[in-house]
Parts: structure tokens; sequence; C-alpha cells
């Protein structure tokens, strides 16, 4: 992915970069505001646009992770509870 | 039993080195492809073996398996079994192995301990496999259901995992065997875009346990058949397989459910945009057209038998009336449908937050965590960096959004596109491969997905454990007793779960009432000789029949359900 980055041109960054806001803002007007910030589309767009900007590889893997575990987390938290209760390991 | 078992033994060996012997001969070569392939033509060896018996009224465990053991025996006699591959320990990481040899212990111990109770398996798919396992072949009686003449590929894999036992407690199996091929499919599309070898397996290991296919495998419904074969379809054009060989899953699928022709728009364009690639080569394309022939042959029966039966291919679809059936399905594109179906799935269902997860998916995906966490993420950063997922993806998503456009916004429009995480979980585990710190996340969200896709929700742990706690010979999720062997008459229209009627073993005659007043049922229970029938009616018109014959006094309310007819 990263030799990939290096050899991609400034214009074509570019328009990563306003696909990735064009979604965000596409979500940011489609979904309730203080809903927003559980948009599985917005955070795409969020890891799109870090993609696009971080050209340090590490720091780009830091930011990825931390966003894939933050919707992992989302995802936990939504349907977890509903299955540990169909195992009958929750009331 | 016992002649049955040998029987069941020998036809599934024969199936399965028949399947090796004909990709010998029309394989591509390349390994990954060859494996698509046989579990491809291993399962329209089956289908073919019970649509021919099921024609000609041969659909007996004695002549399946003598016919089994015939080819097993020529199979043997022309040495198919020599040269098999041997078996060799995969690149693949030992937590991967772990988990898939749990994966598959845990499918043996659903299908044991699983019996069928989702509402449409009991209502309109499995009432005809009773019927022809009872008749002995094909049957225009199938259920009171609607949709009962819907295209039937599943319910003839059903069949052969329960017509030698005459019995159906292997009846999930038909399911893990899609699911397979779902595996095998997945790690094919993995390895073309140029993931290495441990990659395609935790990509496939990570689709297999997709939460809403894997329920739907040992479920009795088909949605995971149809997403396996749009999968396994996706794999062979990207592969550039002969085209008679891509087609051959084309035609399996239309057999099985209408859903798995509507990505195809996608599929072909993932054949355009691989059109320059070098293509696989194919042992013998004259054997490939006669595969594709036979599938299209045995697929499309389903549509040549409505057309001569009821006058419409897809018959009720299309027939007058039809729209107006509480249980319509859509035919034809419908824009509000899109826009329903894909803003219900990325504002709310992509989430899986209503409620534990089974094979309908309500009001959910069904695609875990995986999909959720690194799959989405990593469709647009993949697609940036891998030409070929590039194309991958592009096809998928065109398929996704001819889907979404062509089935009805309702709670369960999801579960018709269950082939899409397939690209997700490629495409989370080639993210992987550029970063491998994301590995984390991917251990704690398959490990979710495991959690996820142990138990539906219309089968929690307490009903599980009533099943568990019934002999194998007898399990049912019937809540009623009915005397054993007693013909019971069925009424009610779609509600009812006229299978579970029938018992495991098929030892019940089930006789499917139709009437419009009280008189008229009840004449039709006097004319058939039935003394007990079930229904489930709790609104509009066949309810207010029973109400009418139970309060006249020529019916009598037994069990929840049952009503026996007053003595005379």
């Amino acid at each position: 992915m990263a030799a990939e980055d290096a050899a991609r041109s400034p214009r074509a960054r570019r328009l990563e970069l306003a696909a990735a806001g064009g979604l965000l803002l596409w979500r940011a007007l489609a979904v309730p505001l203080p809903v927003l910030w559980r948009d599985a589309a917005a955070w795409v767009a969020v890891a799109w646009a870090l993609a696009v900007l971080v050209r340090d590889p590490r720091r780009r893997s830091g930011a990825l992770t931390a966003v894939a575990a933050f919707l992992l987390g989302l995802y936990v938290q939504g349907q977890a509870p509903h299955a540990l209760r169909a195992l009958g390991l929750l009331p | 039993m016992i002649s049955g078992l040998l029987g069941f033994l020998a036809a599934n060996a024969a199936a399965a080195l028949g399947a090796v012997a004909i990709v010998r001969r029309i394989g591509t070569g390349r390994p990954c492809v060859d494996v698509v392939l046989v579990l491809l033509v291993r399962l329209l060896l089956i289908s073919t073996a019970v649509a021919a018996a099921g024609w000609t009224g041969l659909l007996r465990s004695g002549v399946l398996g003598l016919a089994g053991v015939a080819a097993l025996a020529a199979l043997l006699a022309a040495g198919v079994h020599r040269g098999l591959p041997r078996v060799r320990r995969p690149d693949a990481s030992p937590w991967v192995l772990g988990l898939l040899g749990f994966a598959a212990l845990r499918l043996l111990a659903q299908t044991w301990f699983f019996s069928p109770h989702l509402g449409d398996a009991l209502a309109y798919h499995l009432p005809k496999v009773a019927e022809w396992v009872r008749a002995g072949a094909f049957t225009r009686e199938m259920g009171l259901h609607p949709h009962v003449t819907f295209p039937a590929g599943f319910e003839l894999v059903e069949t052969w995992w329960v017509v030698f036992l005459r019995h159906d407690v292997l009846i999930e199996m038909a399911g893990v065997e899609f699911l397979g091929l779902a595996f095998a499919a997945t790690f094919a599309l993995a390895r073309w875009i140029g993931l290495p070898e441990r990659g395609a397996w935790l990509a496939a290991t990570a689709y297999l346990l997709c939460p809403g296919l894997h329920l739907s495998a040992t479920s009795c419904l088909n949605d995971a058949a149809a997403a396996s074969l749009v999968v396994a379809t996706a794999a062979l054009v990207a592969w550039r397989v002969h085209p008679a060989l891509a087609l051959t899953a084309v035609a399996l699928g239309a057999g099985i459910k209408a859903t798995a022709l509507y990505p195809m728009a996608g599929i072909a364009g993932l054949a355009f945009l691989v059109r320059k690639e070098e293509s696989l080569p194919c042992g013998s394309p004259r054997g490939a057209v006669g595969l594709a022939a036979a599938a299209m042959a045995v697929g499309g029966s389903w549509f040549v038998r409505n057309w001569a039966w009821f006058g419409y291919p897809a018959y009720p679809v299309g027939s007058p009336g039809y729209e107006s059936s509480p249980v319509a399905v859509q035919a034809g594109p419908r824009g509000s449908s899109l826009i329903g179906n894909a803003r219900a799935l990325l504002d709310e269902r992509i989430a899986d937050r209503a409620a534990a997860l089974g094979a309908n998916v309500d009001y959910m995906a069904g695609w875990g965590a995986l999909a959720f966490s690194l799959g989405l993420i990593a469709l647009p950063l993949v697609m940036r960096s891998n030409p070929r997922f590039r194309r991958l993806g592009a096809a998928f998503l065109g398929g996704l959004a001819c889907s979404l456009l062509l089935v009805i916004h309702d709670p369960w429009c999801l579960k018709y596109v269950f082939y899409f995480p397939a690209v997700l979980a490629v495409g989370a585990v080639a993210l992987i491969e550029a970063a491998p710190a994301l590995g984390r996340i991917a251990a704690v969200a398959i490990a979710v997905d495991v959690l996820a896709s142990t138990l539906p929700y219309d089968l929690p742990a307490s009903h599980l454990a009533g099943l568990a706690r019934q002999p194998w010979s007898t399990r049912s999720a019937l809540q009623a007793d009915l005397p054993p062997g007693e013909p019971i008459g069925c009424f009610g229209g779609y509600p009812v779960p006229a299978y579970l009627l029938y018992g495991a073993d098929f030892g019940r005659r089930v006789v499917y009432l139709r009437a419009s007043t009280a008189d008229e049922l009840h004449d039709a229970m006097r004319r058939e000789g039935i003394t007990r029938f079930y229904a489930r009616p709790t609104e509009g018109p066949d309810e207010s029949i029973v109400r009418r014959v139970v309060e006249t006094g020529l019916l009598v309310p037994e069990a929840d359900g049952v009503y026996r007819r007053a003595s005379e």
C-alpha cells in the first residue's frame, strides 16, 4: 500500500480526499447529527481520508487501527448483549 | 436404517469421487479453482440424481442407494481413487486451523441438535421435501403456502440428505455443503487478488463465520446456498475459467432462488473488467458445456414445471392477484426499494444492533464484526491500492446495488445479499497484510463473530436445550403431542408450520385442507377420514372458519393448534 501511495499523483490524492469528504458530507446530511458519531459509512470516509493524508506507514497503521477498534467497539456494544442473551449467558 | 445408511455412505462417496473424476477432465490445473469446481460438480451431481429420481418416481432409499453402490464400484474399478491429491498441512496459521476445526465441529453439532424451526422453512421449503420422500416422487401437492412452487434447487440437496435414512436429523448438512463451497470460493478470490495462502485461509474462514451466512446454513433456508453460488460464480469469472463452468454455477443458483441472479449484472461487469487477463485452460470444453447444460436442465426444470402446471414460469409471481398476497415478493426493479434498502443498510442494519442474529437477520445485515470493523474501511483502501480488488469490489458493489433494487424493502431484505461479506472478508485480510497491527482487531472481531454465529435468535439456549433433551429419532420443534402414525389435516394458509406435522421420520400423512367455509372444512375432514387437524390461524378468514366450526361443536380444541372432530 505504501509503494502505491508514493506513486500517487497530487491530483489523484485531491480527488480521493474529495471523494472521502463527499461521503462524509453525505452522511452528515443523511444521518441526524446526534448519531453521526456511530455511522459506519462516516467512519469509512474518515479512514479513507486518513489513509490519504497520513503518509508515514506506521502512523497510518495506527490511525486505521484506532478507527477499526472504535468500529469494533460500536459493534460489540450493539450486538454482544443480544448474542450473550441468546446463549443464556445474560438474563 | 442400516441398508439406508450404507446406501447413503456409498452414494455420497460416489458423488464426491464422480466430481473428482469430472474435474480431472474439465479442470483448470489451478488447485484453488479446481476445489471450487469439485464442490460445485458434486452439488450438480446430487441435484441431478434427486431431480431425475423425483421426476421418474424412483426417489427411494433403495434405488438411490443401489445406484450409489453401482456408481462407486464403477469409479473404483476405473481407478478414480488413485492419484487423489495427498492431504498436506495447509499453509495457514495454527489459530486459523484451530478455528476452522472448531467451526466444523460446531456445524456438526448444530446439524445434530438443531431441528427445522424457522417459519418459511416449515411453511413452504420443507413440506415439499416431506411429500417427495413419502411419495418417492415429485408431487403436485406441496403445501398451503403460496410460495411452495418457487424453485426448489436447495430442496433437492436437502432431499439427498434425508431420503436414504428417511429421517431429517442430517437435513441441515445441505446448507453446510454450500457453506463449504462459499469457503472455497472466497479462498479462490483471495488468491486471485494476490493474497498469500495464509491470508486466503484467514479470509475464507472469516467469511465462513460471517454470522448471517453461518446461521442461515443450518436454518433450512436457501439464502446461504444462493450466496455461495454467487461467490463461486465470481471466483470462476475472476479466474477466467471456461464460461460454461461459470454458467454452471449461475444455472444452479437460478434453480435455488431468483435472488442468486440479481447480482449477476455486477459479476458480468467483473467478466468485462478481467477480459484482458489470461484465461485458465479447460481440459474438456465439451465436458464443460455438458455440465452447464445439465445445470440449466436442473435449474430450469422448476420454471418449465410451473409453466406446464400453472401457466406461469415463476408462478405465483406474475399470476393475477398475486400482488395483493400478504407474502408477495417484488417482481422487477423498483427505485424505492433500492433507496429504502440502501438507507436501511447504511443507517442502521449494518451494525447488527436490533437483536440476536439469525438466518432472517430481522432489521439487520448479519455481516458480523469483522466486516463492520475492518471490511468496510478496507473496501476503499484496498480498492485504491490493489487493481484486482478494485475490479472485484466494483463488481460486488454493482451486484449489491442490483440486489437492493430488486428485493422488496422489508425487515429481512438483507438476507438476500449474504454474498457481499465475502469481498469484505477478502479486503479486510488484504488490509491486514498491509497494516499487520490490524490483525489484533481482526482476532477480536472474529471471536465476536464466533459468538454471534452460535445460536440464532429463534433458537435460544433454552429452546435448544429442549430439543437436545429429546431423543434424536423423534426430535422436533412441534409443541403438540400427536398420536403416532395417525394422518392429520392441515389448515390455515401460509402461517402453518406444516412440515412439523410429518414427524422427523416422515411417518405421518398430512392432508392439506382447503376450505372457504366452516362446512367445507368439516366436510373435507370427513371425506379424507381425518379425525384431527392442525391450524394456527390468528386472523383473517381462516381464523373465523376455525372459530365457527368450534362454536358449532363439530370440532373440539385439543392442544396448541390441534383440533379433533367431535364424535358423531
